[in-house]
């Protein structure tokens, strides 16, 4: 049987689609505790805790180079070519 | 999206903060679909722009939260600066063709969505009458899940309505003999955490709160915390998606642990209400981890 590609989410900071689950549940309002791979926010951490806006997060993002963050996890194929 | 986005801003003068996942797909796919819904999307948020010149910045500090019920939703966020507050929602990101206005204006947004179709997802924006703040979408409940009693799910009255009830301090502590790790077999990380790929970012973001020195010694840590917090009843609450939340007041660590408790992350907080913040009903972890 076909392996079915793991759905992705758009991160609401760098508007990449590299989640693997929703930034923040829409049942619970909890955030999902991911890193994301290309910016590197921790949503439900650098948000709730340290109280960064998605704004703030992507403009030091953007400010920084906009560069893909994970060094373990590496970019979907074409990611370079969208930015 | 973004060249688009900007012309959309230049025509009304207003910016327009995207955080949406149905919003910004992978470039890549550009498909009519794709096309049809960035047009729709793009008309909402030019009627939203149009003749509005010279906004000041509005940005969500917080939420925005969902409670649903099988036919009514409450859609609560807050702003960081005063500001009025309207949602678009629809059946998908290319039809949100009903609206609804919170009653007043400020920094603490409460809209009640009414004549929703028990166990349909609908899309939402939400923002000011000028900003489009943030999309996401969220599922009524069908009316037998409504029938568990679950409190997210009672009926919505009428607006306003309060911010969603946070549980404050949970199972009391009780005095047990000490916790001894040392008798632990702590399973390997890529059977403990959640996402392996993702644990060496984890790690290098918060192993230092735990002087962990490896990656693995860092999840190590975050499966015994789970353990400790069961045998000191520490305070622990699950949320509706089976989303574990464990936290110990004299330490400061915080853990979140899927519904098969492995672990999504473990950090210490800066904020000393953090974890009172966070979803969820108070759970015994007696009753959950073997
Ligand atoms: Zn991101």
């Amino acid at each position: 049987m076909p392996k079915k590609a793991s759905p992705t989410f758009v991160c609401p900071v760098c508007e990449s689609a590299v989640l693997t689950e929703p930034a923040r549940s829409a049942k619970t309002g909890g955030g999902s505790f991911e890193i994301c791979p290309c910016c590197g926010f921790q949503h439900g951490v650098d948000d709730d805790d340290k109280g960064i806006t998605h704004a703030q997060a992507r403009a030091a993002w953007r400010k920084a180079g906009a560069k893909w963050t994970s060094k373990t996890q590496p970019p979907p194929k074409g990611w370079a070519k969208t930015r | 999206m973004t060249e688009e986005l900007a012309s959309v801003e230049g025509a009304g003068g207003a910016q327009v903060t995207s955080a949406t996942p149905g919003h910004d797909r992978p470039r890549d796919s550009a498909k009519v679909g794709d096309v049809n819904c960035l047009r729709v999307l793009l008309t909402v948020m030019a009627i939203w722009c149009l003749g509005l010149p010279g906004v000041s910045a509005v940005e969500i500090s917080r939420g925005p939260l969902v409670q649903p019920t099988p036919t009514n939703a409450v859609i609560q966020w807050t702003t960081d600066t005063s500001a009025g507050g309207r949602v678009y929602f629809g059946l998908s990101v290319k039809q949100m063709d009903r609206r609804a206005n919170a009653d007043a204006v400020g920094t603490e947004h409460s809209v009640v969505l009414t004549g929703l179709k028990p166990g349909t997802t609908y899309w939402y924006t939400v923002g000011t009458a000028r900003l489009a703040l943030a999309t996401n979408s969220f599922t009524a409940p069908g009316l037998s899940e409504a029938r568990t009693e679950s409190p997210a799910a009672r009926p919505v009255v009428s607006a306003p309505v309060v911010r969603p009830e946070v549980t404050k301090s949970v199972v009391p502590p009780v005095a047990k003999a000490a916790f001894d790790p040392s008798k632990l077999q702590v399973p390997p990380a890529r059977q403990t955490w959640g996402a392996p790929r993702s644990l060496a970012d984890h790690f290098e973001r918060h192993g230092a709160d735990f002087a962990a020195r490896t990656a693995d010694d860092y999840a190590a840590q975050a499966w015994i915390f789970l353990r400790r917090a069961k045998a000191e009843g520490l305070p622990a609450k699950r949320d509706e998606e089976g989303v574990l939340r464990v936290y110990d007041p004299k330490t400061r660590a915080f853990a979140s642990y899927n519904r098969d408790l492995t672990t999504k992350t473990y950090f210490k907080p800066g904020r000393r209400d953090y974890f009172d913040d966070q979803p969820g009903q108070p759970v015994d972890l007696n009753k959950l981890v073997p």
